[in-house]
C-alpha cells in the first residue's frame, strides 16, 4: 500500500507525495522517523512552492536510484562534472531558480540533486576570469588591490598549469 | 531579495568539482568568502609544471599550506623546463600529508633523487604514478615498493625508454629471456594490498612468468594495465583468469600475441570485469561468450572493425564498444 505524506511550502501550498519518494530528502526522512505515523503536514519554511514542485519532480524521476552511493562512486562524482541528459534538461532554469534549488536541496539534504546544482555552477565558472565570475553571479569583490596583488603573488605557481 | 547560494558548505561542494589549479586560482580572487574555501582546495590537490615548483616551494615554506597538500601532480609540458631535484625533495619534506604523487615526463629526476623524496613522503603515499619519467633499474623498483608500503595504486607508464630501445632496436637475441620475475615478485610481496597496477609500455618488466609468479600474487587487484607488454601470451591470460577473480578493469592494447583463446580464459575467470581494452580481433563467437560471461561490462575496446555492430549491440546493450587502430607490431 502506498502511503502519502503532506509537505507544506513556505507560501502555504500543500503537496501530497508518496512517502518513499520524500525519503530522498534526509531531512524529511529523519522527520518522518521522529513523528512516527502522524498525519501532520511537514512544514518546509525555507522552500517555496515553485522550487518544492521542481524538487519533487526530480525525486519522483530518481525514485529508483540507490539511496546511499558508495565511497568510490562519490569519488568518481567529484572527478567529473558531467550531468546526465535528463538532469541537464531539468536544471536548465533561470539563475535565481537555480540558486533556490541549490539552497533548498542543501536544506532538505538531497545530496545527488545538490551535486547537480553545484556541478552546473562549476561548469559556469570554468574558463572565466574573477571579473567574469563576479559579474556572472553578481558578487561584490571585497578585496583591496593590495590584497589581490598579494594573493596573485603567493599563488603564481597555479597560473602556469 | 537577492538570493545568495554561496554559503561555505555550498562553495565547498562547487570547488570539489574543480580540479585545475588555474580555475581554482580564479576562484580565490573573487571575494574573501570564496578565498577562504578555495585556498584549501587549491593546495589540497596541487597541479603544477616543474618550472612553477620553486614558487610553490616558496609559498608552502612561508605558510602552513604544505600540510594541506594531499595530491601533488607535476607534469612537464615544456621540454626546456625540467624538474629541479633539490626543490622537489624539499617540497616532499614540506608536505607531510601527501597521499597521491604523480610525476609526468620529469626526466630530470634521477633514481637517487626520487628515492630520496620517497624516503620522506613514501610511507604515507597510497597512490604513485610515474609516466615517461626515467629508467628505473630493477633494484630501484624494489626500493620504491619498500619505501611506499601503503600503496594501493602503482602506475608506471613508459618507464624504461632506453632499455626498451636497446631490446627492440638493437635486438637482443632473446629479449624475453632478459625479463626476470624477481623484481615484480618483490613488489607483490611488499605491496600485497595493491588494487591498481599499471605497467603500460613497460615490456621490460612483463612476460608470462612475471604474470604468473608476481602479478597473480596480488589477489586484491581491481585494475590491471598491461598495454604494449608484448612478450605476454595467452598463457599469461590463463594465469590472470585463474587468480585475479575481483578484476574490474584490464588494459591489454598492443599485445599482438594474444588471441581469442587468451581473452576467453580471462573472462571465464574474472566475471566482474567492467572495462576490457584489447587489440585482439575477436570473432563473433568469442564476443557472444564475452557478453554472456561479463554481466558488469560497460566498456569494450576491440582490435577489429569487422564485427557485426548491430548484433553486438543486441548482445551487450549497455556496453560502449570502440575499436583501436594500432601500428604494425614490432616483434
Amino acid at each position: 500500500m502506498t502511503t502519502k505524506v503532506t509537505l507544506t511550502s513556505s507560501d502555504n501550498e500543500n503537496f501530497s507525495v508518496n512517502k518513499e519518494i520524500t525519503k530522498r530528502s534526509i531531512l524529511i526522512k529523519n522527520m518522518l522517523e521522529d513523528v512516527g505515523k502522524s498525519d501532520t503536514p511537514i512544514p518546509l519554511p525555507n522552500v517555496n512552492s515553485k522550487v518544492l514542485r521542481k524538487v519533487i519532480e526530480w525525486c519522483e524521476y530518481h525514485c529508483m536510484d540507490p539511496l546511499a552511493p558508495t565511497n568510490e562512486n562519490t569519488e568518481n562524482q567529484k572527478q567529473n562534472t558531467d550531468i546526465e541528459d535528463w538532469d541537464q534538461k531539468f536544471i536548465e532554469v533561470d539563475q535565481e531558480t537555480l540558486f533556490k534549488i541549490i539552497l533548498a536541496t542543501n536544506y532538505l539534504n538531497i545530496k545527488p540533486l545538490l551535486d547537480i546544482g553545484c556541478k552546473t555552477i562549476t561548469n559556469m565558472i570554468k574558463g572565466k576570469s574573477p571579473e567574469e565570475i563576479y559579474k556572472t553571479f553578481n558578487i561584490v569583490n571585497n578585496f583591496t588591490p593590495k590584497e589581490e596583488a598579494q594573493i596573485r603573488k603567493e599563488n603564481k605557481w597555479a597560473e602556469d598549469q | 531579495m537577492v538570493v545568495n547560494p554561496f554559503i561555505p558548505e555550498i562553495l565547498e561542494n562547487i570547488f570539489d568539482h574543480i580540479h585545475t589549479s588555474k580555475a581554482l586560482l580564479q576562484c580565490l580572487l573573487v571575494s574573501r568568502e570564496w578565498y577562504a574555501c578555495a585556498i584549501r582546495h587549491l593546495y589540497y590537490e596541487a597541479n603544477l609544471q616543474p618550472n612553477s615548483l620553486p614558487l610553490f616551494q616558496s609559498t608552502i615554506s612561508s605558510s602552513t599550506l604544505g600540510g594541506t597538500v594531499t595530491r601533488l601532480v607535476i607534469s612537464r609540458k615544456d621540454p626546456q623546463n625540467d624538474i629541479k631535484s633539490s626543490v622537489f625533495i624539499d617540497v616532499a619534506h614540506r608536505c607531510p600529508n601527501l597521499k597521491i604523487l604523480t610525476l609526468k615526463r620529469c626526466q630530470g629526476l634521477s633514481n637517487h633523487d626520487l628515492l630520496a623524496a620517497l624516503e620522506v613522503c613514501g610511507r604515507n603515499l597510497i597512490r604513485l604514478q610515474l609516466t615517461e619519467c626515467l629508467d628505473i633499474a630493477p633494484e630501484n623498483l624494489s626500493l620504491i615498493a619498500t619505501k611506499c608500503p601503503n600503496l594501493i595504486h602503482l602506475v608506471l607508464t613508459k618507464i624504461n625508454p632506453n632499455m626498451i630501445h636497446s631490446m627492440l632496436v638493437v635486438r637482443s637475441p632473446d629479449p624475453n629471456a632478459l625479463i626476470s620475475p624477481d623484481t615484480l615478485n618483490w613488489v607483490a610481496k611488499s605491496l600485497p594490498h595493491l588494487k591498481r597496477l599499471v605497467l603500460n609500455d613497460c615490456c621490460i618488466w612483463v612476460n608470462d612468468a612475471v604474470i604468473r609468479q608476481a602479478i597473480c600474487r596480488l589477489p586484491e587487484l581491481r585494475n590491471l594495465g598491461l598495454a604494449a607488454c608484448r612478450y605476454m601470451t595467452n598463457e599469461g591470460m590463463r594465469a590472470i583468469g585463474a587468480s585475479l577473480k575481483y578484476l574490474e578493469e584490464i588494459e591489454l592494447s598492443g599485445n599482438f600475441q594474444l588471441t581469442d583463446e587468451g581473452i576467453l580464459a580471462l573472462v571465464h575467470g574474472c566475471p566482474s570485469i567492467k572495462k576490457l581494452r584489447c587489440s585482439v580481433p575477436l570473432t563473433m563467437e568469442t564476443l557472444r561468450i564475452v557478453a554472456a560471461s561479463l554481466p558488469a561490462l560497460r566498456r569494450l575496446q576491440l582490435g577489429s572493425e569487422h564485427v557485426q555492430v548491430g548484433v553486438l549491440k543486441e548482445w551487450m546493450p549497455r556496453v560502449k564498444v570502440s575499436f583501436c587502430r594500432l601500428p604494425i607490431p614490432m616483434l
